[in-house]
């Protein structure tokens, strides 16, 4: 019965209206139920991260701000950045970096295309912060005042003795007004000696923490006076009579000094201030007796350059004057070999004194006087005493710390942006293409010409002279090819690389230069007839019946093989002499084992990738072969250079190379440690790209065959491809860990960044500023890494044809 | 009757030349013996299905045919040359030799264009602009033009086995092999794969199909092979092969799937 009456189906034709979520299921409150308070473990873990945050924050951001010397940094800048690079090629460095970065933002623009807007914002952000906050900190903040001391005679205070140095030096900017007045508040009473905060020299220091010591005696004299007390009045005894006696002797042997404000009469005597140029030797402005507290010297200085700060105490006057000064702060003096002074008998040291609180440099010597240079005002004699507030700290060591970084930082960025417009203006002006193309050639050429820049050209090297004269030829070729400019562009590139290999391997090997002298036999026998015989076969070929596109090929061959030639045939036969100076037809060589900080960091990153990849890639080929030689001469690399740790493979390089031959003591070791990081990162690249190359389905292979493509033909343009692509995140970690562990060259001895922090804290004024060293790496390597890291994440997601992409 | 003729009854219908032609060819997966005895010959714009129950060996025959597989003993004879180790030989046979599998294995990495011009200008040396005019017009005929651009991953599983197809023809062929081309696509997809097939046949292309879609063997084939591990069990023209099978094999074969 009820199967008749049911009806087959049921059809809903109400119309229901989409209706709001209901308002804890949306926005921020949704998202911090849903992912900070979901469960109780959720809570517990979120309460627990947050306050280990906060915690951890609080204190790192107190010592950043409160206790870090950061003047280590911003004086030890250069050499964080550069090394001992030659000062006067440094102009090189600085236009690389600027074209790396210009490249940079080309490829974002080219390949990514879409910035998130919080990655640009954060750079924005901290690049305003840069350059705001230093400028505003040196406006508003006042500078902490200097205090000096003058006394006819010495300060004795137990066994210490000083003597307050009457000429004081110290370098100032024209237009500057130094003032000196008598200290007030500090000559009420000791405590308010004890308290005084500021930059003090010696003497002064030790009458504030003479008085700062006999505070402390006083109070212990009366905790002990009190604790006796007690006990004598307690009913039951409080210490055992060892104890009262012990207490009783410590109070017997105090003896309380007199105030040291009247030990030393302080303010009592009037004092004479005078400020006199140092190269002219008169006073600048007159001489002022300061005589009461009330009474303030200004001096107006005339111009940049060292001052003579005299303090004068007429002989017969007993005591101590005090004196604050506006105006006057610790300096520094960097010393340097001029790279054309070195190795020369008479080659003098150049010194630069920097004052740390504005990095205002004067490039003069200290003045002398009486034939001995004066005493002057530098940080290791003056340092900041008592208790320093965050605004003080933020004005004397964040500000002009920020201030070294801001401009280079600020350049860097502008010539990224402008990278970035430039392929946006492009692809808008020309066309996608035009602007793809241009980014890759610019890539390609980018590590020829950092390497070209950084070490620039000799002969010996005359692959680095063919590399630019072939460039030059390509450049004109180039103008004269019209429209096939896309594929012979890439041909040429094909060939630049070929040849520089084959030209340039077995120089590095045999190279005069490094005692060898099978230079000019390798040319005579092997290269120039290699490169006559490939020369004259391209040409021959190229006249015949051939296709545009090869004709191309061929013409651009020949033309980059001739300019390889001349120079070689000039050269090996003597023509133009093969051991003379040529650095001043182009860019004069610099000394590899001066590299040091970032740029060796750098440099050995990235030749070490551009290196090890191709060599990764073809032993992952290679272990994949099915000839056994190749295949197990790979996989014997590999496992040996996987199974021994980088810092073997780096003392191998440094310590057992010259055992084989002693001539590779002559390599530097920058050189011989770039040769380490690519030994060693080849062989886990090769496994890296292998799991890839083992990723892909066999039918890729297959569907290749079928078509009748090459074996080598399908590896370059199916697998490889493929197979990088699917290992795009592996191979950014092996960069990145690659780029980190160049830090360990430290060990071999090399100053990269982390060998850098080693001699800084070494230096006199510096010492024990070793983490504010690695803070300042950590920072520098974490923003490279994660730059690495972003464009991989990036490249992962936009890239052409990518597994990933299916909608 | 001689030995030979015992084990393969007569061929019918053999239309013109022989195209391909295997003999006694035999095949091991290590100690598997994956075709038996293998003799077969194909004509000249022949449609040649080959059938049989997983396992049977089809795939691994057409395999051999354009050397993907190796086999160990027994000629096998395509277009005139043989296949022995001579890479020269197999890259000669693999240009004339046009494969669809069934998974696609179209390169992901590359659009549609890029997939159908790449063997065009590596392998057979065409100017770019010329083998995108001859992909265009093969797009057009398996009816996906507006895809070019596109990448593999874009496209449904019947459009990428066209896309395969003419990633085939682009090569001028004059033997296409399809190894279960229908096998991994929805049903609805299985009607446009197929309709390119049945154009294709009746365009005169030597074809040798492995499937199992039977309406598509009885509508165009020539002649339909039967196998079974490893052997060619049955071969007839589809008219009397679905109609009149003679081995039990075969009849308990079609009684399964039909």
């Amino acid at each position: 019965m009820s199967d008749t009456q049911r009806p087959k189906t049921i059809v809903y034709n109400d119309d229901i209206k989409p209706r709001p979520a209901p308002r804890h299921q949306v926005g921020a409150v949704a998202w911090l139920r849903a992912n900070l308070f979901r469960t109780w473990l959720d809570i517990f873990l979120t309460v627990t991260g947050i306050s280990l945050v906060v915690l951890v924050t609080i204190s790192f951001v107190t010592w950043a701000v409160s206790s870090a010397n950061w003047w280590a940094i911003s004086f030890n800048f250069r050499q964080f950045m550069l090394g001992r690079y030659e000062a006067d090629y440094e102009w090189r460095i600085v236009i690389v970096a600027i074209v790396t970065v210009f490249c940079c933002g080309m490829v974002v623009a080219t390949w990514i295309r879409k910035i998130s807007r919080l990655a640009f914002f954060t750079v924005i952000i901290s690049l305003v912060l840069l350059f705001i906050v230093p400028s505003l900190a040196i406006a508003v903040i006042p500078m902490p005042q200097t205090y000096v001391s003058a006394s006819a005679n010495p300060i004795i205070i137990g066994t210490a003795v000083e003597l307050p140095p009457s000429d004081i030096g110290f370098i100032g900017k024209g237009g500057e007004e130094i003032t000196a007045q008598k200290v007030s508040d500090a000559l009420k009473d000791d405590k308010a000696l004890s308290e005084l905060a500021g930059f003090m020299r010696s003497p002064t220091n030790l009458m504030r923490t003479a008085a700062a010591n006999r505070l402390t005696v006083i109070a212990r004299e009366a905790e002990l006076r009190d604790q006796l007390t007690r006990d004598a009045e307690s009913n039951i005894p409080i210490f055992t009579d060892n104890q009262r006696a012990q207490r009783q002797s410590e109070l017997d042997k105090i003896i309380l000094e007199p105030p040291i404000i009247e030990t030393f009469g302080l303010g009592q005597v009037p004092v004479t201030i005078e400020i006199i140029h140092s190269e002219t030797m008169e006073n600048v402005g007159e001489a002022v007796v300061l005589a009461s507290v009330e009474d303030i010297a200004r001096f107006t200085l005339p111009a940049d350059g060292w001052y003579i700060l005299r303090l004068t105490v007429a002989n017969e006057d007993v005591g101590v004057a005090m004196v604050s000064l506006g105006g006057i702060y610790p300096i520094i003096r960097s010393t340097s070999l001029a790279s054309s002074e070195e190795g020369t008998a008479t080659s003098g040291f150049a010194s630069t004194y920097i004052r740390m609180t504005d990095n205002f440099q004067v490039d003069a010597t200290a003045p002398l006087v009486n034939g001995t240079e004066i005493p002057f005002y530098n940080i290791g004699v003056n340092q900041y005493r008592g208790n320093r507030g965050f605004d003080t700290y933020l004005r004397l060591y964040l500000a002009p710390f920020l201030q070294k970084i801001s401009i280079g930082a600020g350049v860097l960025l502008l010539a990224g942006v402008a990278g970035y417009w430039f392929i946006g203006f492009l692809r808008q002006a020309a066309s996608k293409k035009t602007a793809n193309r241009l980014t890759m050639y610019a890539m390609i050429h980018l590590p020829l010409f950092i390497w070209v820049m950084a070490a620039g050209l000799t002969i010996p090297e005359i692959f680095n002279l063919t590399g630019v004269l072939s460039a030059v030829a390509f450049i004109i070729f180039m103008y004269y090819l019209g429209n096939h400019l896309g594929r012979s562009l890439l041909t040429m590139e094909v060939l630049l690389i070929v040849t520089i290999g084959i030209v340039f391997l077995p120089q590095a090997i045999f190279i005069k230069s490094y005692g060898f002298g099978l230079l000019p036999l390798l040319n005579l026998f092997i290269i120039i007839p290699a490169t006559i015989a490939l020369f004259a076969g391209s040409v021959t070929y190229g006249v015949g019946d051939v296709s545009s596109t090869r004709r191309n090929f061929i013409i651009s061959g020949a033309v980059l093989m001739f300019f390889i030639i001349v120079p070689k045939v000039l050269l090996v036969t003597q023509i133009l002499p093969l051991d003379a100076d040529y650095s001043a037809w182009f860019l004069a060589a610099s000394d590899q084992r001066r590299w040091g900080g970032l740029l060796l960091t750098m440099i050995l990153t990235i030749f070490g990738i551009i290196v090890a990849f191709p060599i990764g890639v073809g032993l992952a080929i290679g272990r994949r072969s099915k000839l056994p030689l190749i295949k197990y001469g790979c996989t014997l690399y590999i496992e040996l250079v996987r199974g021994s740790p980088f810092v073997t493979v780096l003392f191998m390089m440094q310590l057992m190379i010259p055992l084989i031959n002693p001539d590779f003591t002559q390599i530097p070791g920058t050189i011989r440690a770039l040769i380490a990081v690519i030994i060693f990162s080849a062989a886990y690249l090769a496994e890296n790209v292998r799991g890839g190359l083992q990723s892909l389905p066999p039918g890729q292979t297959e569907a290749a065959n079928a078509l009748g493509l090459a074996p080598w033909q399908t590896t370059l343009l199916i697998t490889l491809p493929q197979a990088l692509r699917a290992v795009i995140p592996a191979l950014v970690g092996q960069f990145i860990a690659l780029f980190k562990d160049t830090s360990l060259v430290a060990i071999v001895g090399l100053t990269d960044l982390t060998g850098f922090v080693n001699i800084m804290t070494v230096q006199a004024e510096f010492i024990g500023t070793r983490a504010e060293g690695l803070m300042f790496i950590t920072l520098i390597y974490f923003v490279f890494s994660y730059v690495m890291a972003y464009i991989s994440r990036l490249l992962e997601a936009s890239g052409s044809g990518s597994t990933r992409r299916v909608k | 009757m001689s030995q030979e003729d015992v084990k393969n009854p007569p061929v019918p219908h053999v239309i013109g030349k022989p195209m391909i032609t295997c003999r006694q060819v035999n095949k091991w997966f290590g100690e598997f013996h994956a075709l038996k005895d293998i003799n077969m010959e194909v004509g000249e714009r022949e449609v040649v299905v080959v059938i049989g129950p997983s396992g049977s060996g089809k795939s691994t025959l057409i395999r051999c045919i354009n050397r993907l597989e190796e086999h160990q003993e027994g000629q096998i004879i395509v277009d005139g040359i043989e296949l022995t180790n001579d890479i020269a030989k197999i890259g000669a046979i693999r240009k004339e030799t046009g494969m669809v599998f069934q998974s696609f294995n179209l390169f992901p990495h590359l659009t549609v264009m890029e997939n159908i011009t790449l063997a065009q200008r590596y392998v057979r040396r065409r100017p770019r602009h010329e083998a995108e005019k001859i992909a265009l017009q093969l797009l057009s005929r398996v009816g996906i033009p507006e895809q070019a651009n596109k990448y593999p991953g874009q496209l449904s599983g019947g459009q990428q086995q066209r896309v395969a197809i003419a990633r085939a023809l682009a090569m001028n062929p004059k033997i296409m092999l399809f190894d279960e081309p229908t096998s991994a696509l929805d049903p609805e997809m299985v009607k446009e794969v197929l309709d390119v097939m049945k154009e294709l046949a009746r365009g005169g292309m030597t074809m040798i199909v492995v499937t199992h879609e039977m309406g598509f063997a009885r509508e165009v084939a020539d002649r339909v092979i039967f196998m079974d591990s490893g052997r060619i069990v049955e071969v007839g023209t589809p008219e009397h092969f679905f109609v009149d099978p003679q081995h039990d094999r075969t009849k308990l074969f079609l009684s399964q799937i039909l």
